[in-house]
């Protein structure tokens, strides 16, 4: 039943500027999902810019994991979404991945019997898959640094894992695919508080290298505290986006 | 001491034709949590299409065996077209415990009923790929076939488990069988490794009835006991676990020759079910069958 | 229009009592048609069959127990009257009675252990048992070997041969009658809801209080006392029994009625098994031919109706019914609705399934 209008940013195309502070990474226009009868997005517009970190806030139920789940190409959708210029087919989550948005999903969908390092070697899938194990991993390796807490259980179950460590993997299996835009959804479900401090750090780490952000999160007040841009979904309609400074300062 | 050779190398033997059809059993288990109660039909296919082949159709031994290996490979894909993607990926029909069974089920009673009207209900076997006497070591004696369908049992086997644990695609089907959204959000087409392996499975199990078959013969309806061994084999596995299927597919072929030359020749393949039952209830846990869902 | 409270208050014993009546009604009122002839004792094995079936509709279809035992158990049933009755000469009510009874004892003794197992476990272990049942028939020189054990006795024995027929028909109906009284009693009680939880989430449904161990027991029993009886209509209406009732063969058969008849309905499991069975004794390409048709068939119905033929039938009732009895709003009542269907696993699982990950 969502209806996400995005006032002052529905930018259309990709410029094609490379390198220019604006080039938008993601481009959605018009984006609609349905299930059967049931319309859970009924049109979003909106776009993400290279190295921005954008929140999407709002109650649970109006939409917000079909629409990044749209983007993704793990739903069916109507509408446009490009990524760094190229369309992206509907429900094709390939080719997603190869333009360079990757989705971390909603309870992170782990694989509970594999080990963690077979976890996080298969983020990396969609430019390995022809390969043996042995010559995957180099890729990844990199990733691993990044989270010393999972690097200390590569040969654990997933499944064995806490809530916390589960979401470091996971979002380590995202990071793995060298992704340009992140989509996060709902990271932090069923975390606790101090967990959910620690992927946020982890996030704000991220978000200062070159990788763009997509988050959705049902609690506004913490994603004020990380994102540059939220775009609000409230009771079905898109209230607005906000600057987050400003948010912030207000917050005070 | 020659008794208990014999008895051995008799139960390695048809261990080893468990234990192939167990590890196809669990090998697609893994990737697809449905469990291809069909695997025993496609070996009879394999095993009656190139006996009739031959003996009928006086067509050459590679062409026969050819022919119902492509015919195996080909059923499989098209069930998966018709029935397996709608099925699991469309969410259409059934879903959970009833797909892990009953659409199998029903490609079983199909394949059995065509098997019928085109083979009919002799006891066939497909010619022997070794023929000769069996071949004899002082008081020891094997089937030529038996060497041949142990040799293929090791080939397989390692085949199998290369694939799984070096191979990034074998990665990718263990995580498909782990999660769906999981693998499809990096990029894991899970219906086509599923449609591949099924075909491949379904391929094997085709050539295995080929090769196996002059040790045991087929009839129409040989394929249902065959899927029984493999599923119990590969229930001991805890049945995603192709590597430890052939070990328990091995250990039943074991005890199935033991308790026939030592026990009682009649009596000697309920006791052999009696024993897998028991031993299921009194150690699920040890046998890995705890923690499959 | 008032909300209709007299079908809540009324549905636990008289609309049970109703499907019984109605359901040995129907039957009787066919067999009356038949006659003496051999259709006639078709029909009375195919309600043997339906006895089994409804028992596998509580099992596997409610509280989804997978088990795949009952064919052994028809075996069992078959053969404790065959034996009771050619070889001691007891009266056939008494050794119907001893069946039931050492059927539900075999069953608690085994349930106490299977029923702790998990799923696909208890699977493996109730595929065994069919083929060591028949296995063991098929050597026993004192269960008769290959041949079984002939002249069991019918349940009515009339002055001809006819009048036999007919009323081993009608008593195994009113069997069957009772039967369906019994299940669709259990299915509308507290402990039906129960079962529902049980197979949509055994931990939640522990979690709510409902004794996990103890009903599964229950539903153990009762499908194997069914399926023993069953078996025992079965053999008497065939006047012999042999190893193969009680074979895998037989078990699949089994499965092919109660999915294509409808796993989830009492209707469904008595539909499945008289259509099947009728299948199976057509003369010609149709009997030839019935793995493939049951495969088929099986599949139309997984794929297209889940609820099989009884679905269908209720289907079709329900919007007879709603048609009738339309609010003023032109929204159908909703009154009739029983609870375990919103419990339903299948409405909860998401879409497209087979997710195991967390």
């Amino acid at each position: 039943m969502a209806r996400l209008t995005v006032r002052g940013r529905t930018a259309k195309g990709n410029s094609g500027a490379d390198g220019t502070p604006d080039r938008p990474v993601l481009v959605a226009a018009d984006v609609a999902v349905s299930y059967g009868k049931h319309q859970a997005v009924e049109s979003a517009s909106f776009s993400v810019l290279a190295g921005e970190f954008v929140s999407l806030v709002g109650p649970n139920g109006h939409g917000k994991s079909s629409l990044v789940g749209a983007l993704a190409g793990v739903v069916a959708r109507k509408g446009n979404v490009h990524v760094n210029g190229s369309r992206l087919p509907s429900g094709n989550p390939i080719a997603a991945i190869r333009a360079g948005l990757v989705l971390v999903p909603e309870r992170r969908h782990l694989y509970p019997g594999m080990s963690v390092r077979d976890n996080i070697l298969l983020g990396r899938y969609s430019k390995t898959r022809k390969r043996l194990v042995r010559n995957a991993w180099d890729e990844v390796a990199e990733v691993v640094a990044l989270f010393p807490e999972v690097g200390r259980r590569l040969n654990q179950h997933a499944g064995t894992l806490s809530g916390g460590e589960q979401q470091m993997v996971a979002l380590a299996r995202g990071l793995a695919a060298d992704p340009e835009l992140l989509v996060l959804d709902e990271p932090c479900l069923g975390l606790s508080e101090s967990v959910t401090a620690r992927v946020y750090e982890a996030l704000v780490r991220l978000s200062a290298t070159n990788v763009s952000i997509l988050l959705v999160e049902e609690n506004p007040v913490r994603a004020l505290q990380v994102s540059s841009r939220i775009l609000s979904v409230h009771q079905g309609t898109i209230t607005g986006e906000d600057r987050a400074g400003s948010a912030r300062e207000a917050l005070r | 001491m020659s008794n208990f050779g014999n008895l051995l190398l008799a139960g390695i033997t048809s261990g080893a034709i468990y234990a192939v059809f167990a590890a196809c059993l669990s090998i697609w288990f893994r990737v697809a949590n449905v469990l291809n109660l069909a695997i025993g039909d496609f070996a009879m296919i394999g095993a009656i299409g190139t006996a009739e082949l031959t003996q009928d159709a006086h067509l050459p031994l590679w062409l026969a065996i050819l022919i119902p290996l492509v015919a195996s490979g080909l059923i499989a894909w098209v069930f998966d077209w018709v029935v397996l993607h709608p099925a699991l990926d469309r969410g259409r029909g059934h879903s959970g415990i009833v797909s892990v069974f009953f659409y199998t089920f029903a490609l079983s009673f199909i394949l059995e009923g065509a098997a019928r009207i085109v083979f009919g209900t002799d006891v066939h076997a497909a010619p022997a790929l070794w023929a000769g006497n069996a071949l004899s070591f002082g008081s020891l004696h094997i089937e030529r076939a038996g060497i041949l369908v142990l040799g293929l049992a090791i080939v397989i086997g390692g085949l199998a488990a290369g694939y799984l644990y070096y191979t990034m695609s074998g990665k990718a089907a263990t995580a498909s069988g782990e999660s769906v959204i999981g693998s499809r959000v990096v990029g894991i087409n899970t219906h086509k490794l599923r449609r591949q392996i099924f075909v491949t499975t379904a391929v094997i199990a085709a050539l295995f009835g080929v090769v196996e078959s002059p040790l045991t013969g087929f009839t129409f309806s040989s394929g249902p006991t065959i899927s029984l061994i493999g599923v119990v084999a590969a229930g001991f596995a805890g049945f995603r676990r192709p590597g430890r299927a052939v070990v328990a597919g091995l250990l039943i072929g074991l005890a199935e020759s033991f308790l026939g030359g030592y026990l009682s020749t009649s009596y000697n393949e309920i006791l052999l079910y009696a024993l897998l039952a028991v031993v299921i209830m009194i150690r699920p846990g040890v046998l890995g069958i705890a923690t499959a869902h | 229009m008032q909300p209709r409270t007299d079908w809540l208050s009324n549905r636990s014993g008289v609309i049970p009592l109703g499907y019984g009546i109605a359901v040995a009604g129907v039957a009787i009122i066919v067999l009356l048609g038949l006659g003496g002839s051999y259709e006639a004792n078709v029909f009375t094995v195919a309600l043997g069959y339906a006895i089994v079936t409804i028992g596998m509709s509580i099992q596997l279809g409610y509280s989804h127990q997978l088990a795949f035992s009952q064919s052994a158990f028809m075996g069992f049933g078959a053969y404790a009257v065959a034996i009771l009755e050619v070889k001691y000469q007891v009266p056939t009510a008494l050794a119907f009675l001893a069946a039931i009874v050492g059927a539900a004892l075999v069953s608690l003794l085994m349930s106490s252990v299977l029923t702790r197992i998990a799923g696909l476990a208890l699977a493996l272990v109730t595929l065994l048992i069919p083929q060591i049942v028949s296995q063991l028939a098929t050597f026993s020189h004192y269960l008769g070997s290959f041949a079984g054990i002939s002249g069991v006795q019918p349940l009515y024995n009339g002055e001809t041969f006819q009048q036999s027929l007919l009323g081993t028909g009608i008593v195994a109906a009113l069997v069957l009658g009772l039967v369906t009284f019994i299940a669709v009693r259990i299915l509308r009680s507290g402990v039906g809801l129960q079962l529902s939880a049980v197979a949509a989430n055994e931990g939640m449904a522990e979690g709510m209080g409902v004794s996990l161990g103890q009903r599964k027991i229950e539903v153990f029993v009762l499908g194997s006392v069914l399926a023993a009886l069953g078996g025992a209509v079965v053999a008497s209406a065939q006047n012999i029994v042999t190893p193969d009732l009680a074979a895998e063969s037989s078990q699949l058969t089994l499965l092919v009625m109660l999915f294509v008849g409808g796993r989830r309905s009492v209707w469904g499991a008595i539909v499945g098994a008289v259509a099947i069975e009728y299948l199976s004794n057509l003369s010609g390409t149709i009997t030839t031919n019935l793995s493939i048709i049951e495969g088929v068939l099986l599949l139309l119905v997984l794929l297209f109706e889940p609820d099989g033929l009884g679905g269908i039938v209720q289907r079709g009732w329900r919007a007879l019914r709603n048609a009738r009895h339309r609010t003023p709003s032109g929204e159908p009542e909703r009154t009739q609705k029983i609870a375990p269907v919103a419990l339903r696993p299948d409405a909860v699982a998401p879409v497209g399934g087979g997710d195991t990950g967390e």
